[in-house]
């Protein structure tokens, strides 16, 4: 789809279910939201729905960002004690590493 | 082989290839249809050709002569499907350029797209054998052949995938023109080409690939003569060029004029330098206004003096008036 | 134009008739070498560490150097330029020293062995430890005894390779093509007078292939094989075990009144005898585990034993006493055989669990067993030389028995030496039955005293060269051969056992068949699928020698099943069972067991009978892993695992040196620039070049 010749009302119903979207624990959908929209949020002259709009590409990148920390501390925090908690770090794997701890 | 070496010869080989594909295919949807059309003509005649090379391996004949019998059958139909691209191409070659309403696609150009199509997908048949056995930590050289070999085979590669091209454009010029001594000269060389490579596997590489070699720059030339170059025109590419462009309006005919003025003042600039109508305006104008800012600046002098005169006379009269 | 092609026909012409060597193999084929049938030390676990070698995931790549002196070590570890390598050695050379040295150098990805048989055999090649089973057994009860101050270690070579973790695959190649390869390929690319000199040439390599899954020890990767996840389910050690084997010499009473088959069932109070061996080796490498000494001579002379107490005592004859025959696997790795069998009586399981509503042999106990006689380490002593007796308590029935057997030993030609009862008794199994009741009245006979004199034991030279053993195949048999040797012990022991049972000196004229025991010791050491194997009903055995390793639990061992039908097939009685019926009986009768065989053990044409046998199997796995929860880092029960590999592959191939792969990828990139630079020129010139029309 071309984002620039779509109605602005029918960009505000996609942004709003990319938002609720990512609700389902699927953070990427308001990377996307946001990236997508960020310029009909911010950079475009005023128009009827772009109040809307600004609140849900702002709320996306909030829950994506916050999501992405969550995320990164995590795996770093895994890789680097997964071999010093033992049963529970094999638990926790997916897949065990053959030959090593 | 490791990676170092399994992306050097995929660059050896196919390093003509990716290089032609990206600056003058990638960007034609005609050319890159070609380019897909002809590669899927190479493939039906290596199946022909397999067809064959069956049937002669149910006959009991020395391997020697079964091998060459059948690269030259190979060979002799790959010349045959390059000969069907030929009449599909020209049947379709109007149907293809009302399309995509781009440009009219030169027709040299399409016969060029053929024969990368040819190249690429004979250069990948040739090779990719070869480096997928050859991913691992070896090189050859444990029973026969040495470490020169996948050089070799890699080298190969890319003689092949140069005369494909320049075969397709001799070939397709030769048709045009009915000139069968060069479509003789592509049958023969080809052939020639292909039963060198039999000898790579026994090891005389530098008997296999300067042959090779030679073949590719006899070729080339007589390429560069179909499609239309001569020694004159080779000579002067390498000569400086001038470059004019012009968008201004969106009348061709007024672009053309502006360009060929502008082109007009470049090449009066290029050739006469100093004397050039160009540099003799930007003189004469420069020697105008210094003669102006001279003028203006002894006017400002002047009338500074002036100023100071007349302050001066001011001074000496109220000093008078006080003193009386 | 016209002479251009007559130029080209010529060519043509002239390449075709260069094209007689012309062939169409397959590149792979061309470059890599596979090294078959080498042997590989692979990962064994315990519960509290990893043992042996793995190679990376992709297995390890070295440039091959032989080492046969130790100037070649000093080259390899101090000189060399093109690392990594993979040493090549001779067994002589193959020391604890050399692999630490290769292994902190940081050069070497690999180690392999090469041993045609026919080179020099070096003094001595002992990679277990000096004090074999050194935490098990009777240290369980009484702490160390092996090596602690005087007491001198029972394995004076022991080096105890095999116990420490390798960070590099070790093969170990026999082949004497293989070898040769190894040597001409090094010969032609790695030779060089300048170690620099390698950095500019490709250079012969090897692969040696050998990733182990497990890792940390036992209880880790126990734990790892039980996680599932979405996709699959993986393996990454098992349990190493198999099957003890077990015979009386009399069948036990059934508990079932109505399968009685005869007067002979009935319980008996008296004391069972048990004459014990063990059906296990180990060396460094997967396949071969020859054990001359260490297993076979025990295991032929206890099998021939048992063949010759039937025929001494008739079937009409009937005695309370009674005698075990036991064959136990596992027992290089603390025990595992003995250990189970331990616990089964303790447990009241052995042999069988008791179920009612079968004809069963009932439970026996820790406190049926009367004398205890474990064969271990026998050898044919230096001529004047005796076998050693050893017993940890001295009692009034371990003295009756030692001289019994002196007395017996007088009419063969064996003396035996009684030493002092010690707390520090040789690796045996025995020890495990002593742990739990130490007033088991129990001796070991071995040829060592002190010290063991093999000096392969446990290694893959404790092969048939180690016992000098001639196979005579029917003709007359040496008078100082090891069959003579072991026939005369084998008549020894089964007077004894005889007196044991009767309590009356034997009479009788039968002795010990000394053909049998070419024929055992033929097929134990040199042909698996000899005439006598093959009596027995076994015919998937391949033509070579056995491995004595105990393998993995549930995929039992050939040694053991081969054993069992081996001893079924010597002293099982006839019946007139058809095939069908004789298979079908094993559901039915646990008392007996039936096997299919020739009627005749020396003629595998013979025709087949259903024989009825006492023989039986047990699981020799250990306790360990049958107890729910046990703690693997006590130390109580065997706890050794064996990783899973996926596969165990050595290539030979020529690898290419760094500066010709930074060549080739150079001219690479050049020819890919080149391509580039030209293409875009005639792309901009194309005008000018080609002129329109």
């Amino acid at each position: 789809m071309d984002l620039s010749k779509v109605k602005d009302d029918r960009k505000l119903e996609i942004c709003r279910l990319y938002y609720k979207g990512g609700f389902a624990f699927l953070p990427f959908l308001w990377a996307v939201n946001f990236v997508w929209f960020y310029r009909d949020a911010f950079q475009r002259p005023a128009f009827e729905e772009q109040k809307q709009i600004k609140r849900y590409v702002i709320f996306s990148g909030i829950g994506a960002l916050i999501w992405s920390i969550a995320l990164t501390t995590w795996i770093v925090i895994f890789q680097k004690y997964r071999v010093d908690w033992g049963t529970v770090g094999d638990e926790l794997t997916f897949l065990i590493p053959s030959g090593s701890l | 082989m490791t990676l170092c070496e399994f992306f050097g010869c995929a660059f050896i080989g196919f390093g003509p290839a990716i290089a032609m594909l990206t600056l003058t295919i990638a960007q034609d949807p005609v050319l890159v249809i070609i380019v897909f059309g002809s590669g899927f003509f190479w493939l039906l005649s290596s199946l022909v050709s397999s067809g064959l090379w069956l049937l002669i391996g149910l006959t009991s004949m020395a391997h020697t002569i079964h091998l060459v019998l059948s690269v030259t059958l190979s060979v002799l139909c790959q010349e045959g499907f390059r000969y069907l691209l030929y009449l599909t191409m020209k049947m379709f070659n109007n149907g293809l350029n009302n399309m995509f309403d781009s440009n009219v696609v030169n027709w040299k150009m399409m016969s060029y797209a053929a024969g990368v199509g040819f190249g690429v997908m004979s250069g990948v048949f040739s090779v990719v054998n070869v480096l997928a056995d050859a991913v691992g930590p070896a090189t050859v050289g444990l029973k026969t052949g040495s470490d020169k070999f996948l050089l070799a085979s890699a080298s190969l590669a890319f003689c092949f995938v140069l005369l494909h091209v320049f075969w397709s454009v001799i070939f397709f010029h030769a048709v045009d023109t009915a000139n069968f001594a060069k479509i003789s000269w592509v049958i023969v060389t080809h052939l020639l080409a292909s039963t060198l490579t039999l000898l790579n596997t026994s090891g005389h590489y530098s008997a296999v690939v300067i042959p090779n070699y030679v073949i590719v720059l006899l070729t080339a030339g007589i390429a560069f003569r179909a499609a239309g170059g001569t020694l004159n025109s080779l000579k002067s590419s390498f000569s400086p060029r001038i470059v004019v462009r012009c968008h201004e309006s969106r009348s061709l005919e007024q672009n053309r004029k502006i360009a060929r003025e502008r082109l007009l003042t470049l090449l009066d600039n290029h050739i006469n330098g100093e004397d050039s109508v160009e540099a003799q305006i930007k003189r004469e104008t420069k020697r105008v206004s210094d003669i102006i800012s001279e003028m203006k600046r002894e006017r400002r002098e002047k009338i500074r003096k002036l100023k100071e005169s007349v302050a001066n006379a001011k001074k000496t009269s109220n000093d008078s008036q006080e003193n009386s | 134009m016209f002479s251009q092609h007559f130029i080209i026909l010529i060519f043509t012409l002239t390449y075709l008739s260069c094209l007689s060597n012309v062939n169409g193999q397959r590149l792979k084929e061309l470059m890599y070498e596979n090294i078959d049938g080498a042997f590989a030390c692979f990962r064994r676990l315990n519960g509290t560490h990893q043992f042996g070698c793995t190679s990376a995931r992709s297995g390890n790549v070295g440039v091959i150097h032989i080492i046969e002196s130790q100037s070649d070590v000093d080259w390899l570890v101090k000189d060399s330029l093109a690392p990594p390598y993979v040493a090549v050695v001779h067994p002589s050379m193959f020391t604890k020293s050399l692999l630490l040295s290769l292994q902190s150098s940081g050069k070497v990805n690999g180690v392999a062995v090469i041993n045609n048989g026919s080179a020099e055999r070096p003094e001595s090649f002992s990679h277990e430890d000096s004090c074999p089973n050194r935490y098990s057994g009777l240290s369980l009860r009484q702490g160390q005894t092996c090596g602690v101050q005087e007491q001198k270690v029972w394995n004076p070579s022991g080096t105890s390779i095999l116990l420490m973790d390798w960070n590099f695959p070790i093969f170990y190649v026999t082949e004497q093509s293989h070898i040769n390869r190894l040597y001409d390929c090094h010969q032609t690319h790695n030779v060089v007078p300048h170690p620099a000199d390698q950095l500019d040439r490709s250079l012969c390599a090897l692969e040696l292939r050998s990733h182990m899954y497990a890792s940390v020890n036992s209880k880790k990767c126990i734990q790892r094989n039980s996680y599932k996840t979405l996709f699959s389910q993986m393996s990454f050690c098992d349990p190493l075990g198999g099957k003890n084997v077990w015979q009386t010499l009399f069948p036990r009473s059934t508990l079932k009144e109505s399968s009685v088959k005869s007067d002979k069932q009935v319980e008996s109070n008296g004391s069972i005898a048990v004459l014990a061996a063990r059906l296990d080796a180990n060396s460094m490498f997967d396949g071969l585990v020859p054990s001359s000494v260490g297993a076979v001579t025990s295991i032929v002379t206890l099998i021939a034993t048992a063949e010759l107490l039937h025929k001494m005592i008739p079937p009409s004859e009937s005695y309370e006493n009674n005698v075990l025959f036991l064959l136990l696997s596992g027992e290089s790795y603390d025990y595992i055989g003995s250990s189970r069998i331990v616990y089964d009586m303790k447990h009241g399981v052995f042999p069988v669990i008791p179920d009612p509503s079968v004809a069963q042999p009932p439970p026996i106990g820790l406190h049926h067993i009367g004398p205890f006689i474990e064969l271990s380490q026998l050898n044919k002593p230096p001529l004047g030389h005796p076998l050693h007796i050893h017993r940890l308590n001295a009692s009034s029935e371990t003295d009756k028995l030692i001289s019994y057997l002196k007395r017996n030993g007088q009419y063969w030609d064996i003396q035996f030496k009684d030493l002092p009862p010690s707390k520090n008794l040789p690796p045996a199994s025995l020890q495990t039955f002593l742990a739990e009741k130490p007033d088991i009245p129990g001796i070991i006979v071995t040829e060592h005293a002190m010290q063991y004199s093999n000096q392969f034991y446990h290694s893959v030279l404790d092969d048939i060269n180690n016992i000098k053993f001639k196979y005579s195949n029917g003709s007359r048999v040496a008078d100082d051969s090891i069959q003579l040797y072991l026939r005369n012990l084998t008549n020894t022991l089964a007077h004894t056992l005889y007196e044991h049972v009767t309590g009356k000196p034997y009479v009788g004229a039968a002795i010990a068949d000394l053909s049998l025991m070419d024929e055992l010791l033929y097929c134990y050491l040199e042909q698996s699928n000899c005439t006598l194997f093959q009596s027995a009903g076994n015919t998937i055995s391949p033509a070579k020698p056995l491995s004595y390793y105990v393998g993995v639990k549930h995929v039992p061992g050939l040694v053991p099943v081969l054993s069992g039908s081996v001893l079924a097939l010597l002293t099982g009685t006839q019946t007139s069972f058809n095939e069908t019926h004789c298979h079908n009986n094993v559901s039915t009768d646990q008392v007996y067991q039936y096997i299919w065989a020739n009627s005749k053990w020396n003629d595998s044409a013979s025709p087949k009978v259903c024989l009825q046998t006492t023989m039986n199997f047990s699981d020799a796995v250990s306790p360990a892993f049958v107890i729910e929860g046990y703690n693997m880092t006590s130390g109580q029960y065997s706890t050794w695992t064996e990783s899973v590999w996926p596969e165990l592959t050595a290539k030979l191939f020529v690898k290419p040196s760094f500066r010709h792969e930074l060549m080739t990828l150079s001219l690479g990139v050049t020819v890919l620039v080149l391509s580039f630079a030209g293409v875009l020129f005639i792309k901009v010139r194309k005008e000018i070049l080609f002129s329109p029309g």
